[in-house]
């Protein structure tokens, strides 16, 4: 088991210095030149550019500039966006935000989608089951930002009982229309998982035993049907986590929640390699840890699963 | 077992990521007496030589008190300044009024504003507006990569309230000029670390930082009222909060449900829309800023006689009421001249100045008399970059030439501004191209000389002119604003004769403001009159 995790734990290594790489590599080939671009349409004077383009290390090629970017990151280093502010700073402010939005999308998502998707799959094909089949579908369908504008006018602007733009204190309560907004899409795939799963499970011998052998209806559907039901939806909702934090870039930005999104869309606009790179970085190191999560939630959910 | 501990204690670092570092706080309860105006993250720390874009700029001139301030209207007036003295528009003599303080309690003397010109202006400072100071002899040495000086030779101090100024040539812009961030005395703190200063600036402005860390980045920056600020704009509101948005779109719901006091810029979704939405609320005016198709001469078909008649063919083809009507709902108005409406000495009737207004059949016999001299040849190709929402204009543009003058006329998108740019400084564009340019400080000689000098590093169309460079400096040496206003207005006559560019439209502000506010005014440079706002 610790092996297990101390295993996956060094195979992030060269996920981390691959996905740097990477992104680095396609930052630094987006067309134009992030030091004329800080200078906009006013003149600087040659002094002043090659001043910035040697601090920022833009005079180097691009091998060398990932390696001096690489070698500040083991010091914890991050490097400093053009705005002269550490990105590390930037790092502590946005993400917590982000997460706690995730999270919150993701509760919501998760026990929202699994009730109903519970309640459907137990009675399929009933009114229950079918009107929930086509509500799911139509969320699937509308675009996330068309709910996230639609929201906001309807409970912001129209009727005003909810904000219509978060603070900096991104607090529960004002966080908690944009977790809706965020969570509606995989709401509906939770939904349909589960609904799925149960359904399949419900014909299942071991629920078939189970009844046999007397065991109350609470406890052959939380026991027996919900947990064997889990499995896949575990592992749509660690995936998703990841997901979310990345697609929070809209909900963002409709809801002005200083989160990673507005940064990290400023950043790529300023085309500022240290700030894109590390924001993605400190994403794709979520993602892994999610994936590693649901991978141990398994074992909880299944006991035949085992660790080598 | 083992497993469930290690798999809550995974939970747990999660939460306590998302959670535990997440403490911050925001005093709402103050909100309700300040006003709230749109901002966004300011670029740069917040140092007046450092700070080259509005949202940074909106702040810095909360912040500080210089020489001069401009009203609402664009009318330079002095603020610290008791008297600018000149003879020649060479040599300046300055003296300060007395007892002016920091908001740290510290004096603000001759030496604030020039150690603070020479921290601008030094090389190794990297400061992004340090071109102003070019026109301050010593620049040259104290502005090179390695500097041979540290200050700058032409300042010098006199005593506590006085200085003087040389200049490299006569510029009667350079007095309206003082008015500029860049320009803004300093105190001693600032230069013992800027990187912190610029966290947290310490000015003589009508404003001050609320407190220390007011800034809070990404999210707002909250401005209180000096009371020791003793210039020419006092804040007649309780403070001000720049709350930062991520988009327009964002900022106008707020304006809507009222959590948004005062919106510069009504999104383009909305434009058609809030005047009804906002009805005495909504707010439209004209401001320093326009947009211009260019041509550089290497272009076929653009150089010498047959290129001045093409322009002008294309100039008269463009149905500029038109585009401004349909594509902009009014929020842009037809071009008059190289400059823009709202600048103090501001004519538009220049002699020759009807080519700027649609006149499909002279644009036809114009353009015959070009094909007379060579006959027309390929496709008429306008640049614009699709990141900042030109696309639809030139579109308008490039149909209104087709149709006007049947030729195949087409816009060609460049995906950033930066793409256009670094293409048009190598001359290698190769077609026309839209640009515009937005005054920092209120005067027709800053549009001009940035733009058609002809040793300016930002003439886009390499527009030269010995005649029109005279008149230039005559301009900047005229003894009286009027008879610079007189000077420029026969410089822009052969601007229009010599049909550098084509000039298309001048911008109106489009805002709006919340009914918690009794009056909120834009200023000349389409940013609010932030100051004057009252609650």
């Amino acid at each position: 088991m610790a092996w297990y995790i101390l295993r996956r734990l060094l195979q992030m290594i060269p996920v981390f210095l691959g996905a740097t790489l990477l992104i680095y590599a396609m930052v630094f080939l987006i067309p134009g030149d992030p030091i004329k671009a800080l200078a906009g349409e006013k003149p600087l004077t040659p002094a002043v550019e090659a001043q910035l383009r040697a601090r920022y290390h833009l005079d180097e090629p691009f091998l060398m500039q990932y390696l001096l970017y690489l070698k500040g990151i083991l010091t914890f280093d991050f490097g400093t966006a053009y705005s002269g502010r550490p990105v590390r700073d930037e790092l502590a402010r946005a993400f917590p935000i982000t997460i706690r939005l995730a999270l919150m999308a993701v509760f919501i998502e998760g026990v929202f989608g699994i009730v109903f998707g519970l309640i459907a799959g137990l009675r399929k094909g009933k009114l229950f089951d079918s009107t929930m089949l086509v509500a799911s579908l139509v969320i699937i369908a509308v675009p996330v930002f068309v709910v996230g504008y639609l929201a906001q006018f309807v409970f912001g602007v129209k009727w005003g009982i909810a904000p219509t733009t978060v603070s900096g204190k991104a607090s529960f309560a004002e966080l908690l229309l944009p977790a809706i907004v965020l969570g509606s899409l995989s709401f509906a795939y939770v939904l349909r998982l589960t609904r799925n799963s149960v359904a399949d499970n419900m014909s299942a011998d071991y629920v078939r035993t189970a009844t046999a052998k007397g065991l109350g209806r609470r406890r052959v559907v939380t026991v027996h049907i919900l947990r064997n039901s889990m499995i896949p939806v575990v592992t749509f909702l660690g995936a998703d986590l990841g997901a979310l934090i990345g697609g929070a870039i809209v909900t963002e930005g409709i809801f002005n929640i200083p989160g990673v999104g507005g940064t990290l869309y400023q950043a790529i606009q300023r085309v500022e390699p240290p700030t894109v790179v590390s924001f993605v970085t400190v994403l794709v190191v979520i993602f892994l840890i999610a994936n590693l999560v649901v991978d141990l939630l398994y074992a909880a959910l299944d006991p035949r699963i085992r660790y080598a | 077992m083992r497993f469930h501990r290690v798999t809550a204690l995974a939970a747990a670092v999660l939460l306590a990521t998302s959670l535990g570092l997440s403490a911050c706080s925001s005093d709402d309860a103050a909100a309700a007496d300040i006003v709230t105006v749109n901002g966004a993250e300011p670029q740069n720390p917040l140092v007046p030589t450092n700070t080259n874009e509005n949202m940074g700029g909106r702040v810095v001139d909360r912040l500080f008190a210089g020489l001069k301030y401009y009203d609402a209207d664009g009318k330079a007036h002095n603020e610290m300044a008791e008297s600018i003295e000149t003879t020649d528009r060479k040599s300046y003599r300055i003296t300060i009024e007395p007892n002016w303080k920091f908001t740290d309690g510290t004096p603000v003397t001759a030496k604030s504003f020039v150690d603070a010109w020479n921290y601008g202006a030094l090389g190794t400072n990297a400061q992004l507006q340090s071109y102003v100071f070019s026109p301050i002899v010593g620049f040259d040495e104290v502005s090179a990569e390695k500097p041979t000086a540290q200050t700058m030779s032409g300042l010098k101090v006199v005593d506590e309230r006085t200085f003087t100024i040389e200049l490299k040539a006569p510029s009667i812009d350079f007095e309206s000029e003082l008015g500029y961030a860049p320009f803004y005395p300093l105190p001693e703190a600032a230069f013992e670390d800027m990187q912190a200063f610029g966290q947290n600036p310490i000015g003589n402005g009508p404003y001050k930082f609320a407190d220390a860390g007011a800034w809070e980045h990404n999210v707002k920056i909250d401005l209180v009222p000096n009371p020791d600020y003793q210039g020419g704009r006092p804040a007649k509101n309780k403070g001000l909060r720049f709350v930062m948005y991520q988009s327009f779109d964002t900022a106008y719901a707020d304006l809507q449900s009222g959590n948004l006091d005062a919106l510069d810029t009504i999104p383009s979704s909305a434009l058609s829309v809030y005047k009804q939405e906002l009805g005495d609320r909504a707010i439209a005016k004209p401001v320093a800023q326009n947009q211009h198709i260019g041509v550089q001469s290497n272009v076929p078909h653009f150089a010498g006689e047959e290129g001045l008649l093409r322009r002008r063919a294309i100039s008269m083809a463009i149905n500029r009421e038109q585009i401004c009507e349909k594509i902009f709902h009014g929020t842009r108005i037809p071009a008059r001249d190289f400059t823009a409406s709202t600048l103090p000495g501001f004519d538009g009737n220049l002699p020759g100045s009807e080519v700027l207004k649609y006149n499909p059949e002279e644009a036809k016999r114009l353009w015959a008399q070009a094909d007379a001299i060579a006959p027309w040849s390929g496709r008429y190709e306008i640049a614009y970059n699709s990141d900042g929402g030109h696309q639809a204009w030139i579109e308008a543009v490039a149909n209104s030439v087709k149709n006007t003058l049947g030729i195949d006329a087409i816009a060609v998108p460049y995906p950033t501004f930066k793409n256009i740019r670094d293409e048009v400084n190598a001359e290698t564009i190769g077609k026309s191209f839209r640009y515009g340019w937005q005054g920092d400080y209120p005067t027709m000689l800053q549009f001009l000389t940035s733009q058609y000098y002809s040793y300016s590093e930002t003439n886009n169309v390499n527009y030269a002119n010995p005649e029109f460079d005279r008149l230039l400096d005559a301009a900047l040496a005229a003894p009286t604003q009027e008879e610079s206003y007189r000077l420029v207005a026969q410089a822009q006559t052969l601007l229009i004769r010599d049909m550098a560019d084509i000039p298309v439209l001048d911008y109106v502000a489009a805002a709006g403001h919340s009914d918690r506010v009794s009056s909120a005014r834009l200023a000349w440079n389409g940013l609010f009159d932030f100051e004057n706002i009252e609650k």
